[in-house]
């Protein structure tokens, strides 16, 4: 579907975001406690939070929509926004575009007249500039139409290509998938960000979906209490969390408590291998996913099962150990085995995560 | 550069608020001599009279309002959609023509009084009576509580009567545990309303000879040109108001109970015959005595004297009408876009509480912004004359001071029309524009405006309405021998010559039903 991706490459400039100690206070609620982050140039940063984290704030801070209490927005070297210097840039001069969640397209407007409004070019420059980026985001002939006559998804795509049409230096995603069917969803979410790979954009994407922020994202950032409490690939996101929040936040996981002795770490799930400098006798929890279980009923296996959740493409079984400690683990759809079954455990951990 | 908009709304709360200001600021440097004099003689009355007027208008307006509400939101009878828009008609009869109306039906009653008097039998029809005065702004002011209580019941109190019935709870509980505590801030927010609306009435009150304090200010100012006593009753009004202002704000900040979602349409009871009956008898009361009665008045009187009325005078002070409302109207808009796209985009505390400000004069009684606009122009045009040698007034007695006393008095309706459809619009199609580069007025002329076109024609007409049937401040502002329809009503009641004016009343009623089509419209 990218027919042509000339003039976003064309456009490309080389973007640094810089955000430093931002706080922002709605009456008594801290919504942003002193947030840093720093995004390169041609990144996209997915900056996962669950709702009333200060997600969207954070967005409409660096737009310009909103003030912060306190820090600074600066973009390659030019602050946009700092409380303490007293300088505030407005959105309209800011050259950062923004995609909303409801998408926002003017409705007393074409959808040529919706993308053409941000574009500063003469007239016959305007119809090219549109005509690329209709046929960029696959809606080559739909310039007549008005935004009522187009899909959800045809919306969606008309927005992002109006976002795109003044050549932003950043673009912002303000959980642009949310508004769209279940199905369509998926399908627009690799479109766009095929596309925005493709446009080597610097983006910032906003979304409490999990599946959403590793499909799309170079960089997951993960929110809690108005501060970024880790950023970092996917990959690492799930696998080597930096807390406990993180570690539930995108995935189930569970802690058992693990004691560091000479050969690892003990547990009633057996001896791990020990990766960290800590003394021998520190206590801890080791983090387990549940896909890193196995199970096998075994008359006197250590663990007996509590219940099963019928998933569809898996079943969640929930297990209680001998501690009385209970953990999850997932098994295949047709593994049945009823409560009150015995059953011996084995893993297979990829990382060894102790948390202290 | 970016606080421009911010700097000229500032200039326009303060020329808009400087009157009711100077006013107010003027009795703080009273002689004390005029206060006690006041004190002494009449004060206590006025406030007496005022305030029984609002206690007793009040408890009819919300016997009258809530039963009515409640009636046509949860129970089906014959008629019960008919009421539900019949009963909103009396707004179209403006409280001094209804007092007016009923003046002239009474005063033929009064002469059989006089007839049955002189054969020795009792009074029943002593017209000129405080009853009178209660019962009509009853009539008058009614439909407030009735549209802003039914509709707070029909968005809130639906979705929680379903789940209560199911609990097995009676339909009297239901509405003394549920519906009424749920519609308690719709209750008083439409009760402050009407306190408003009779503390600034002028008309039935000064035309019944009751005096209150609006009619206090207007008599010793236009008839005794005393600015100091003006003044103190004016403060004293001011604060009255403000009062209730932040009663209603503390008690609707305490109980915002908001039920979220769609709630399901309430399920209607059909009422039996003999109760249907007493519901249409309760509903048609209000009906008959503040519409139906009154329509057929001024209709049989247009009719009769139409040969007569219809003249030059008619057509200039029709004329009159049109012009100043119109001017004022567009100027309202124009205003009330500025302050409210600039709230909408800075939205911060300080333009929340200037446009707080600069709607206060739809608060305060009309007498008291228009004394206080010939204060502020008449010193401002004593200026001009010792100072650059001008030979007369300039300003004082124009029709531009008349639109300015209308602009003061409405622009809260401009700004709330304006307001309430930047909320359906949305802040996010602003941002989008901005966000592509486009600055902030280009963003209101491209985008914002053409969003909110249909809301601008509403809230234009709605401005004309309620400026068009404006009394008290046309009659103090307007320029020597010129009048308008509502001052002209005025003119040939006081001379007793209530018939002869039926066609005035006419237009004034058929100008103010322009709004009712709209209501008609969202209720089909």
């Amino acid at each position: 579907m990218l027919h042509s991706d000339a003039f976003l490459l064309k456009n490309i400039q080389i973007m640094n975001v810089s955000l430093t100690n931002i706080s922002k206070t709605f009456q008594k609620t801290k919504v942003l406690n002193g947030l840093n982050l720093e995004i390169k140039s041609g990144e996209i940063v997915a900056i996962l939070g669950s709702s009333g984290s200060g997600k969207s704030t954070l967005l409409n801070i660096i737009a310009g929509f909103e003030r912060s209490n306190s820090g600074e927005v600066i973009v390659n070297d030019k602050v946009l926004s700092s409380k303490e210097k007293n300088i505030f840039i407005p959105p309209e001069q800011r050259n950062i575009g923004y995609l909303f969640q409801n998408f926002a397209l003017f409705p007393h407007m074409s959808v040529h007249s919706n993308i053409a409004f941000g574009i500063k070019k003469n007239k016959g420059n305007k119809r090219k500039i549109v005509q690329e980026l209709l046929g960029l985001v696959g809606l080559s002939g739909h310039e007549k139409r008005y935004p009522h006559e187009l899909s959800g998804g045809q919306q969606q795509r008309v927005a992002l290509a109006r976002a795109l049409a003044p050549s932003p230096g950043i673009l912002l995603l303000d959980e642009p998938f949310s508004g769209l069917d279940a199905d369509l969803r998926i399908s627009t979410r690799d479109e766009v960000g095929k596309i925005l790979h493709k446009a080597n954009a610097t983006a910032i994407l906003v979304t409490h979906d999990l599946e959403e922020a590793f499909a799309i994202a170079d960089y997951v950032a993960v929110m809690h209490k108005g501060i970024i409490e880790q950023i970092d690939i996917p990959y690492n996101i799930y696998n080597l969390p930096a807390s406990r929040f993180v570690a539930n936040f995108v995935g189930q996981a569970d802690f058992i408590d693990g004691t560091i002795v000479a050969g690892g770490i003990e547990t009633e799930l057996g001896l791990f291998p020990n990766d960290t400098s800590l003394p021998a006798e520190t206590n801890g929890q080791l983090m387990m996913r549940a896909e890193n279980l196995f199970i096998s009923p075994e008359p006197d296996g250590e663990a007996v099962i509590v219940r099963r959740s019928f998933k569809g493409s898996e079943n969640l079984y929930c297990l209680k150990l001998p501690s009385g400690q209970l953990i999850h683990c997932v098994a295949p759809p047709a593994l049945i085995i009823e409560p009150d079954t015995r059953v011996k455990v084995d893993t297979t951990l990829p990382h060894i995560m102790f948390f202290i | 550069m970016t606080n421009r908009w911010v700097a000229i709304s500032t200039v326009i709360a303060f020329i808009l608020m400087a009157p009711i200001v100077i006013i107010n600021l003027h009795a703080f440097g009273l002689d004390p001599e005029t206060i006690d004099h006041l004190k002494e003689t009449v004060l206590k009355d006025y406030i007496v009279n005022t305030l029984l007027l609002v206690i007793l208008v009040c408890f009819f307006t919300a016997v009258i309002g809530v039963v009515s509400a409640y009636l046509v939101t949860f129970y089906e009878f014959r008629f019960a959609r008919l009421f539900s828009f019949a009963l909103v008609l009396p707004f179209a009869i403006p409280s001094y023509i209804l007092g007016f109306i009923y003046f002239d039906i009474f005063s033929f009653f009064s002469k059989l009084h006089m007839f049955l008097m002189s054969l020795g039998i009792e009074s029943y029809f002593d017209i000129l009576h405080f009853n009178t005065v209660v019962a009509v702004l009853t009539l008058a002011f009614y439909p407030y509580v009735f549209l802003i209580v039914r509709s707070s019941m029909m968005k809130n109190s639906a979705a929680l009567l379903n789940p209560a019935l199911s609990l097995g709870s009676s339909r009297i509980r239901v509405f003394f545990r549920i519906i009424l505590p749920l519609v308690r801030p719709a209750i008083v927010a439409s009760l402050a309303l009407v306190m408003m609306e009779i503390i600034s009435e002028f008309g039935t009150v000064h035309f019944y000879g009751i005096h209150t304090l609006t009619t206090a200010i207007f008599s010793v100012w236009y008839e005794l040109g005393d600015i100091d006593s003006a003044a103190y009753l004016s403060a004293i009004a001011t604060g009255i108001v403000l009062t209730i202002l932040i009663v209603d704000k503390i008690s609707s900040g305490k109980a915002k109970y908001r039920i979220d979602g769609t709630s399901a349409p309430v399920e209607k009871i059909r009422l039996n015959r003999i109760q249907s009956f007493f519901a249409i008898g309760f509903l048609a009361i209000p009906f008959v005595f503040g519409f139906f009665i009154p329509i057929i008045w001024v209709i049989y009187y247009s009719l009769t004297y139409a040969s007569v009325a219809i003249s030059d005078e008619f057509a200039r002070t029709i004329f009159n009408s049109f012009s100043t409302a119109g001017l004022s109207a567009v100027i309202i808009l124009l205003l009330a876009t500025m302050l409210a796209y600039t709230q909408r985009v800075y939205d911060n505390n300080y333009m929340r509480y200037l446009l707080k400000f600069s709607t206060l004069g739809y608060s305060i009684a009309a007498a008291i912004t228009a004394v206080g606009i010939m204060v502020t122009l008449g010193t401002i045009d004593h200026f001009l004359i010792d100072h650059f040698g001008l030979e007369k007034l300039l300003l004082s007695g124009t029709v531009l001071a008349l639109c300015y006393g209308y602009i003061v008095r409405f622009l809260a309706v401009g700004i709330g029309a304006v307001n309430s459809n930047f909320e359906k619009v949305g802040i996010n199609t602003n941002r989008a524009s901005r966000s592509m580069g486009v600055g902030l007025f280009k963003t209101l002329l491209k985008v914002d405006l053409p969003l909110i076109r249909g809301g601008l024609v509403v809230g234009f007409i709605l401005v004309f309405v309620d400026i068009v049937k404006e009394l008290p401040l046309t009659l103090i502002l307007r320029p020597f021998n010129y009048n308008t329809l509502s001052s002209k009503i005025y003119e040939l009641a006081s001379i007793e010559l209530i018939q002869e004016s039926s066609l005035y009343i006419l237009s004034i009623i058929v100008i103010c039903s322009i709004p009712m089509l709209f209501s008609l419209k969202t209720y089909k």
